[in-house]
């Protein structure tokens, strides 16, 4: 298929690795994958192991449902409880647990709650039950908001007042600078998300070249995509340069789409704060509806418990989400942790590190092991 | 109903490859505009088939034109020009 085999060329992905090799000489390299998207297809395709083995890919806090903290699930499923409502939310956020339960749960005991493709297509429940109230689950980062804002915009046009949002969208730049200046972190360089890229553009991630000075390549999906930006990376870490690059050009540009922006900036403005989990409270990092929007704002409607939880206490999501452990590192990863029975929400969502690692990652899980074994065997002899 | 689910595959067209919530994700699928429909809509065909998708977010969309689409709502139009396809040719 276009677009897709051409960029799973198995020869190609051999002489790109090789390339990798070559360019960066043995030297340690660690590179942040900041997209879930990108964890998924790095598991997917085992790209870890046909990497030379000193580069390592570190996952970080780009999957959505796994930011999430739990009280704000809690808060989804209050509403959702609230008689004569009808909830719709995104597949993924139906088994996310909430402190209690998740949404499926309440659903099976009644709670009219719905899994939708598009927030235009809640709004079409509600025009179809004008005697209801109808509340959308939004979350996501910034490739989501766009449609979220759109659907906003077109519920006050069409003066759909049943319609509501629960607004959880998140943004990727501040949590990267968050992360950024965290001193734990220990990172050579990122690849940054293709399709947050395609709808901000470029020019925010410029920052982390110049002023943390890692380089920063956006990346596409497909596996040589992924090899290509880990080559970039390596390049620029080879010729001591820092910049941003673009190695999704067939979809982003250097603005991104300034008309979604502007639909985003006319319906919704920053929070003060938000809570995420595994990175705490961080200052604008997240949006809520304008106050000109304040009709559809489902937390201004309704009353939401808006309670602090804290995670499961076995759950090192945040160490996860961070890149300071691997999944497997977690005590209860693969035993009383399953995507089956998640207890954290990295193990929800196929984007999250823990579900990719469980699904896909046993053979990397073996070589990791295998290389912390190593040292010690040899300082034994 | 539309289907929620379409595989990771970069921007998500294929059936038979493992689930992943398309809006969750950073997915984007391509789709290609079958026909305009009323006020910034189009009807789009998928792996999935044809749906209805909004178009309001990118300019000058013609017919026959692919689209990246993200929770109904297309973001972005597919170049065909791609530099990365001649970096990949250099290391053949
Ligand atoms: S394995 Fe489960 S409990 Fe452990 S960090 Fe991952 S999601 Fe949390």
């Amino acid at each position: 298929m276009k677009y897709m085999d051409e960029y799973r060329d198995r020869d190609l992905v051999a002489r790109v690795c090789d390339e990798i090799d070559r360019v960066s000489k043995g030297q340690p390299v660690k590179i942040m994958e900041v997209c879930g998207g990108h964890t998924h297809v790095i598991f997917k395709y085992g790209l870890e192991d046909v990497l030379p083995p000193n580069i390592e890919m570190v996952h970080g806090p780009g999957c959505p449902v796994c930011v999430l903290p739990m009280g704000r699930i809690d808060d989804a499923m209050a509403l959702a409880q609230t008689p004569g409502v009808i909830f719709t939310t995104f597949a993924d956020m139906m088994r996310v647990p909430g402190s209690q339960q998740s949404l499926i749960d309440i659903k099976a005991q009644g709670a009219d709650v719905r899994f939708v493709y598009s927030p235009l297509d809640a709004l079409k429940i509600a025009q179809q039950n004008s005697e209801r109230q109808v509340i959308f689950f939004a979350i996501g980062f910034d490739t989501t908001t766009p449609s979220t804002a759109v659907t906003i915009a077109r519920a006050q046009a069409l003066g759909v007042h049943n319609f509501k949002v629960f607004t959880n969208h998140v943004m990727l730049i501040p949590a990267l600078q968050a992360l950024l200046d965290s001193p734990e972190l220990d990172i050579s360089g990122f690849l940054a998300p293709g399709h947050v890229s395609m709808v901000i553009g470029m020019n925010p991630y410029r920052f982390i070249a110049q002023t943390y000075e890692k380089p920063v390549v956006v990346a596409g999906f497909e596996p040589l995509d992924v090899l290509q930006s880990v080559l970039m990376v390596v390049r620029q870490l080879s010729q001591d340069i820092r910049q941003v690059e673009n190695q999704y050009s067939r979809v982003v540009s250097p603005e991104g789409n300034m008309l979604a922006q502007q639909m985003i900036a006319k319906t919704m403005e920053p929070r003060e704060e938000f809570e995420w989990r595994g990175l705490g409270t961080i200052p604008h990092s997240a949006l809520r509806l304008r106050p000109e929007y304040a009709a559809f704002d489902a937390e201004a409607h309704f009353a939401i418990p808006g309670r602090h939880v804290p995670d499961h206490p076995a759950c090192q999501c945040g160490s996860v989400l961070r890149g300071r452990i691997k999944p497997w590192e977690c005590g209860v990863f693969g035993t009383a942790c399953t995507p089956e029975k998640p207890i954290g929400t990295c193990m929800v969502s196929a984007e999250g590190a823990c579900a990719a690692y469980y699904n896909y990652g046993r053979y990397s899980m073996a070589r990791e092991r295998e290389q912390l074994v190593h040292p010690l065997v040899k300082g034994d002899e | 109903m539309s289907p929620w689910y379409v595989p990771i595959v970069s921007m998500g067209q294929q059936r038979g490859d493992d689930p992943i919530c398309v809006t969750c994700a950073d997915v984007a699928e391509i789709m290609t505009i079958e026909a305009m429909g009323v006020e910034g809509e189009a009807y789009a065909r998928s792996g999935f088939g044809v749906r209805q998708i909004d178009i309001s977010l990118v300019a000058d969309v013609v017919v026959g034109q692919q689209v990246l689409v993200h929770g109904g709502v297309a973001l972005g139009l597919l170049s065909p020009k791609d530099p990365t396809r001649f970096m990949m040719e250099e290391q053949r």
